[in-house]
């Protein structure tokens, strides 16, 4: 479970979000709605820990990020995160962008490639293949080690509605905790909860 | 994990020829000021455990020793040999200036003869640097007498490579001298120079008498010198090694996207710091071997360029050789370290949206 309790954010003297606070499921899908910005990437950067928040606590089942001993870590066994433009490293091929956030073995590693139909694309670097074919890559990249928590910033804007469908069916099928950003949500459905943002605050 | 350097292979050779050009402007600069003061120094140390020079006189120059003196020292004991020598420069030929060395006969086997004969009364011979640039003269003129060149030798001091030798008579009339300082060798190098010391002191009041290690020690021409390519050498040090860290502080900050990234997913700060550390000290590594090469070839062309006449000759010592590498890369760690020490404490999906 993840909760926010009276979360804030300064972007210098301008307040970003203000006094947020909500609790997050386990294992439910939960999407982030509202105009450009309203402020949902900014949450969803606070929310999976990449970025602190001014004022506010974060708590991931029932601890305070502030006390886990190596974030890190944490991000790297417990958070998967799908950037809205994939952000995979230029001089790894998509293959190694994968296996260096893993210890899995490479075998594990082609079958996800495989189930995303990226697989022939392992010894490409990432300037090689198509916008979709490198946002396929980062839900690989995000899912390889089984997170309970999986965020994403409008993962399926440069994919096709058949690849869009595929990658969510694939995220729904992780038994994770699923919190997605997205400018609109009626093309995602369905889900547990829409929480939707307007001028940094919950409306 | 070097993979970034092939991928950015045009970033990556940029960045090691300034750091090559960095630390080999280093390296040239510290070797060619170290250079001047150990080609002096080694003419000095030749046959010279004591040296003998004009009381109150800073310059060996303008020191004047009465030659007379170097009968009764070489009578005393333990002493192998006392040359007489006279240090001058002036025109010869079309060469503005050069060396004009005045010497004892007893001095002249210290030159080795590539052809011809030691001079005798109104001859010379010429250093094979000078030989080259006169193009092989058969007679010379030094400060407006004429001398017939009668052979020529080499020497592995520059300074002597590009000058001429002639008889200390002649010497004495071209510069109005008896001589400028007497080098004494020893039989036994290991008796105590202090009372051999004061025995010839004891000669004459007009003369300063030393060990030659501590007149080059003392000297202050050598002092000026050291003085003088020490502030060239530090400022090189500090240009050179500003120059690496700028280079790495930039290679380090064009990558905090990257570093964004990695720590977004997961990869721990120390092992990010760790790759990057390896990253920068190989590649200053590199830049490094290959700067002090280019040091060797640039040192070894310099010395025979013929325009210098051999006067530009520099060595480059264990001592500087460790200095510059542990500076350089301790600069190169330092440019890294710091904005990679920064930038670990800037949340990920800064980092990223500052380098996207």
């Amino acid at each position: 479970m993840i909760e926010l309790l009276n979360i804030s954010h300064d972007y210098g003297s301008e307040t970003i979000l203000h006094d947020i606070s909500l609790t997050i499921e386990p294992s439910s899908f939960n999407i982030i709605s509202g105009e450009s910005g309203s402020g949902k990437s900014t949450l969803l950067s606070i929310v999976s820990t990449l970025l602190r928040p001014t004022r506010g606590l974060l708590r991931y089942d029932g601890v305070s990020i502030a006390d886990i001993p190596d974030i890190d870590r944490f991000r790297n066994e417990r958070i998967g995160f799908i950037f809205q433009f994939h952000y995979l490293i230029a001089h790894l091929t998509i293959y190694e962008n994968i296996a260096m956030v893993t210890r899995r073995p490479r075998s594990e590693i082609m079958e996800l490639l495989t189930s995303l139909g990226i697989d022939p694309l392992a010894s490409k670097y990432p300037d090689e293949v198509s916008g979709g074919q490198r946002q396929r890559a980062a839900v690989a990249r995000a899912i390889i080690n089984r997170p309970s928590f999986i965020f994403a910033d409008e993962p399926t804007g440069n994919l096709d509605s058949h690849n869009s469908e595929n990658v969510f069916s694939l995220l729904r099928s992780l038994d994770a905790t699923l919190i997605v950003a997205t400018h609109d949500h009626t093309k995602i459905k369905p889900s547990d909860r829409v929480i939707s943002l307007k001028d940094g605050r919950l409306c | 994990m070097f993979k970034s350097f092939l991928r950015y292979r045009y970033k990556t050779l940029l960045i090691l020829i300034s750091a090559v050009s960095a630390i080999a402007s280093t390296f040239l600069i510290t070797a060619l000021g170290n250079g001047i003061i150990e080609m002096y120094a080694s003419m000095l140390r030749s046959d010279g455990d004591i040296i003998v020079t004009q009381k109150g006189v800073a310059d060996t120059f303008f020191s004047d020793v009465n030659l007379s003196i170097a009968e009764p020292i070489s009578k005393m004991a333990n002493i192998e040999s006392v040359q007489g020598i006279i240090v001058g420069a002036g025109a010869i030929d079309v060469v503005p200036i050069a060396g004009i060395y005045g010497i004892t006969p007893n001095r002249m086997p210290n030159y080795k003869l590539l052809r011809g004969s030691y001079p005798k009364g109104g001859e010379v011979v010429l250093g094979e640097s000078i030989d080259s640039i006169l193009k092989h003269p058969e007679s010379v003129e030094l400060l407006g007498s004429k001398f017939t060149v009668s052979g020529v030798y080499a020497s592995d001091i520059g300074f002597e490579n590009g000058g001429v030798v002639i008889p200390i008579a002649d010497a004495q009339k071209l510069f109005n001298k008896s001589s400028s300082f007497l080098l004494i060798a020893l039989r036994d190098i290991d008796t105590d120079k202090e009372s051999i010391v004061t025995a010839i002191k004891s000669l004459n009041d007009k003369i300063d008498v030393k060990s030659t290690t501590e007149f080059i020690d003392n000297y202050n021409q050598f002092k000026i010198i050291r003085i003088s390519s020490g502030v060239i050498a530090s400022i090189s040090f500090f240009m050179g090694f500003l120059a690496i860290v700028s280079l790495m502080s930039m290679m380090v900050n064009d990558r905090r996207y990257e570093f964004g990234i990695k720590r977004a997913v997961g990869i721990s700060r120390g092992r990010i710091i760790a790759e990057i550390v390896a990253e920068v000290l190989s590649l200053t590594l590199v830049a490094f071997f290959i700067a002090y090469g280019l040091s060797l070839v640039a040192l070894d062309l310099l010395q025979h360029v013929e325009k210098f006449q051999g006067y530009l000759s520099g060595r480059i010592d264990t001592k500087l050789f460790v200095q510059l590498l542990l500076g350089s890369n301790i600069m190169a760690l330092f440019g890294a370290l710091v904005p990679s020490l920064i930038a670990a404490r800037v949340d990920p999906i800064i980092l990223i949206n500052k380098g996207a």
